[in-house]
Order: structure tokens, then sequence, then C-alpha cells
């Protein structure tokens, strides 16, 4: 019985304030056009800085490649945007040196050439309404696709390097951040930052710099 | 019982603040729409928060017609000289369009590529 009346007195609080709110704010003025765009298009490119770890290993943790893509976008409200894109980066080379005890030579060289793919789905959230500048944020899941190459250098003498290529995929989360800025009413310029974070200490922050437009 | 007394002071707080707005100044804004002349801009914020860049078309007894300066156009719309909550003129202040585009873009690219550097600089 107690619940029931703590129930009733949260609902009649929460009309209340309802109530209140919406009598307040009929708005005066609508700036969203009667043909407001349902669509966006875009494609970028951009520069990749990526971070890995693998204990137990040495040799550099991070490479920097070109990357590519596409986004298609549909406009839920005037603020918010459902969105999938798609990206190819450039190959990345990881050096990795391995230590083998009681081998002659005790470690193992690996060179990794990496290809990354993505695609990817999220929500957007674009500030301000029907206007030349909308910066943004937003977040949402990626799946990638890593072509690894691995040349293997055992570093004893006579023995050619052995190179074996490995596909993996994985999924994982990512924000972003950036702005569109108009130059015609339905053509625009748009800057942004896309991390994207996994539990193996991997990171990927993608600088990107793209034109599109409103459909 | 503690926590209705919550609540009742939540929503006395809540419907004591919505009395506690300004008051509206209706003769305020209507001598200002009819002193400042029709093709001024103007930069008007509402009762509810919300602001909006428009250019004055007619200033009425009641209310005033606007065109809002959006990126898409809309329509010429009314405005009850009780909504307003503050209006001021919003001349050009010296910059072009041109000048402006040309050092936003500028500044935003430069900033871009900055940024990269440093980063790639930081991860190398």
């Amino acid at each position: 019985m107690i619940h029931r009346s703590r129930a009733a007195a949260f609902v009649a609080t929460a009309l209340l304030v309802a109530g209140s709110a919406s009598a307040q704010n009929q708005p005066v003025i609508s700036i969203t056009p009667a043909n407001r765009a349902r669509w966006d298009i875009a494609a970028h490119v951009g520069w990749l800085a990526a971070r890995t770890s693998d204990p137990g290993l040495y040799g550099n943790d991070s490479y920097n490649v070109g990357l590519g893509g596409v986004s298609l976008g549909r406009y839920l409200t005037p603020h918010l945007k459902a969105e999938v894109q798609a990206a190819i980066h450039g190959e990345g080379n990881l050096y990795r040196e391995e230590y083998l005890p009681g081998s002659v030579p005790p470690f193992r060289v690996t060179e990794h050439h990496l290809r990354t793919a993505t695609a990817g789905a999220g929500l957007f959230y674009q500030f301000f309404d029907n206007q030349w500048f909308h910066p943004y944020l937003g977040g949402g899941v990626e799946v990638l696709r890593d072509e690894d190459r691995a040349v293997m250098i055992d570093g004893r003498p006579g023995l050619p390097a052995t190179v074996a290529t490995g596909v993996s995929y994985a999924t994982r989360p990512f924000v972003a951040t950036g702005f569109k800025w108009y130059v015609t009413e339905r053509a625009f310029v748009r800057a942004g930052a896309q991390g994207s974070f996994s539990s193996r200490d991997t990171t990927h922050v993608a600088w990107t710099l793209g034109v599109g437009g409103d459909l | 019982m503690r926590t209705i007394a919550i609540l009742a002071a939540l929503a006395t707080l809540t419907t004591s603040s919505a009395f506690a707005r300004q008051a509206p100044q209706p003769d305020v804004w209507r001598t200002f729409a009819q002193q400042i002349g029709v093709g001024s801009r103007v930069m008007i914020r509402f009762d509810d928060g919300k602001r909006v860049a428009a250019t004055l078309i007619q200033a009425d007894a009641d209310s005033m017609l606007v065109q809002p300066r959006t990126r898409a156009a809309v329509p010429a719309q009314r405005v009850p000289y009780d909504r307003i909550a503050s209006m001021e003129r919003d001349d050009a202040r010296g910059v072009g369009v041109g000048k402006a585009v040309a050092i936003g873009v500028g500044s935003g690219v430069g900033a871009f590529f900055g940024i990269m550097l440093i980063l790639m600089s930081v991860l190398d």
C-alpha cells in the first residue's frame, strides 16, 4: 500500500512538472523548413593513428596511415541522425620482437603489415537547427576487418623468412565529434575525429575531412 | 512520508520558478520594433529560451512579422510582443561573409593538420 501511494505521488509530481513545462514552452516561431532534408551522404579522407600492445613482446606499438570512407545518414529528427559508415585504411606496419628462452638465437622478429577496413552504425546528435554551422556528437558500434600479413624472421642463418596471412574480425564501440559547415543550402564540409577502443588495449583515432550533401 | 515531502517541495519549486519568470514587456518591444525600421536585422530571445536571428518585416500593434535568417528558407512568421524576453539589433560588424568563410576554412584546415602532426609525433 505504501509502495502504491509512493508511485501515485511520483506520477502526480511528474505530470505536474511536465504540464507546467509544456504550458510554458509552446514554440513561438519555427525555423525548421517544410521540406527539410531526410538523408545526408558524405565522403571523407583522413588520418588514422592506431595504437596496440601485446604483453611479452617488444617493438613499436603504433602506426599512422591514411584512410578514406563514405557515410549515409538518415535524419530521425532535425537533430538526431542514424548513420552507417564504412572506411578502408592504408597499410600499417608493426615490428615485433619475441624473446625465446633456450633457443639460439633467443629471439624471433616479426613484421606485421596490417590492412584494416571498418563498417559501423551509430546515432549522432547535431546541434542547432537550420544553421550554417552544426557541431555534432555521436557514438555507435563498428566492425573491423584486420588483414595481417606477418613476415617472421627466425634469426638463424640459412632459414628463409616465413609469411603468414590471417584475417580477424572484431566489434567495438566508437565515439565521434566534429562539425558540419554548410557552403550552400545543402552541401557541406565536414571535419571530425572518431575514436574506437577495445579490451585488447587497441586504440584507433581517426581525423577526417570530407564533403557531403543533404538529400 | 519523507518521500512525499520531498516530492511536494519539488513540485512547489517547479511551479514557483515558472511564475517567477520575468514579466512580459510587450509595450517596450512594440515601441522598439516600430522605431528600428523595416529591414533591420534583430536577435530575438523568446520566453521559452529559444533564440532566433531574423529580419523585421512589419511591426503591428500586437505582433511583428519577421523573416528568420536560416540556411534553408522558412516562411515569414508573426511574433507576439508578449512572448519576447529580449530583442536587440543584430547588425553586421565589419567582417564580410567571404572573409569570415576564408578565415574559418583556413583556421579549420590548419588546426586539423596541426593536430594530426602533433599526434603523429607523439605516437612515433
